[in-house]
């Protein structure tokens, strides 16, 4: 694990892979009160969930203090992820500065198929408190 | 795609009420469990003063109007860049809303860039940005 309030530019975070269970899916689907039929009829899995499962294994990483909060997001979705897929995750920091009383961290990730083919990229920033540090 | 992807078309409104139980079962779904979204004593010393909900809970609706207005489009080629402005608060009533910006073309297909957010019931922005899927060829 790597201490958020050390991390710099440029880190990589150790992949890790994590399985689209169905039962988790369905209740993500149900807690965001997703209605779409493509989610329910194809099993497909909406990009919010990957990405926030995909975010959930970097963060895991980073041993953030309670009280972080989620800035920003970018996604890009390469093509659709049916439930019951695996994903490997690949990050890095690409930005990590002080400011106003918060620590700002950027991390850029890619998640990719069993093949090792990219599914969905996404940029996070995070505003860490640094009066917990 | 059940948008007309023409600019200036607006895409289907979504109104979603935030609960506290739903960002419970949304923690547990997701994993996280930020004391932020569940704590009430942690959330009051906050600088919200109060439980709010999980960013990415907020930008699920956002992405459910994206799946009505795109269908499978949006899967399979969507893109989205958003920054969380306010939080939603349990007791909010978020609306989605989004408008086709402009028609582009981008390697090899053409895409509709859409100006997107969330608002509360007092009409404040708590998410904006930009989303863009690919669409069909438009012929004729």
């Amino acid at each position: 694990m790597t201490d958020v309030f050390h991390i710099v530019a440029g880190q990589e975070i150790s992949g890790a892979s994590f399985l689209l269970d169905p039962s988790m899916v369905q209740a993500y689907t149900s807690a965001v009160e997703e209605s779409s039929p493509v989610y329910r009829d194809a099993m497909l899995v909406p990009p919010t969930a990957i990405a926030a499962l995909g975010v959930r294994t970097i963060l895991k990483e980073l041993a953030l203090p309670p009280g972080t909060l989620h800035a920003a997001q970018e996604m890009s979705m390469s093509r659709a992820v049916a439930a019951g897929e695996e994903l490997s995750c690949a990050a890095k920091v690409t930005q990590s500065s002080q400011r106003r009383g918060w620590l700002f961290v950027v991390v850029e990730f890619s998640l990719a198929d069993h093949g090792g083919k990219a599914v969905l990229d996404g940029r996070t920033t995070l505003m860490v408190p640094l009066q917990d540090s | 795609m059940t948008t007309t992807a023409e600019a200036g078309h607006a895409l289907p409104e979504l109104r979603k009420a935030v609960t506290q139980e739903q960002i419970n079962r949304y923690a547990e779904a997701s994993g996280d469990f930020n004391p932020i979204h569940l704590d009430a004593q942690f959330a009051a010393a906050s600088s919200f003063g109060r439980i709010v909900a999980h960013g990415m809970l907020v930008l699920a609706f956002l992405s459910e109007m994206m799946t009505t207005a795109f269908g499978s489009a949006w899967l399979e080629s969507g893109k989205l860049k958003v920054r969380f402005r306010a939080p939603a608060y349990p007791g909010d009533e978020v609306t989605t809303f989004g408008q086709v910006t402009k028609l582009t073309d981008q390697e090899g297909s053409r895409r509709a860039v859409c100006a997107v957010g969330c608002r509360n019931q007092q009409g404040e922005e708590l998410i904006t940005g930009e989303a863009s899927v690919a669409i069909e060829a438009q012929t004729g």
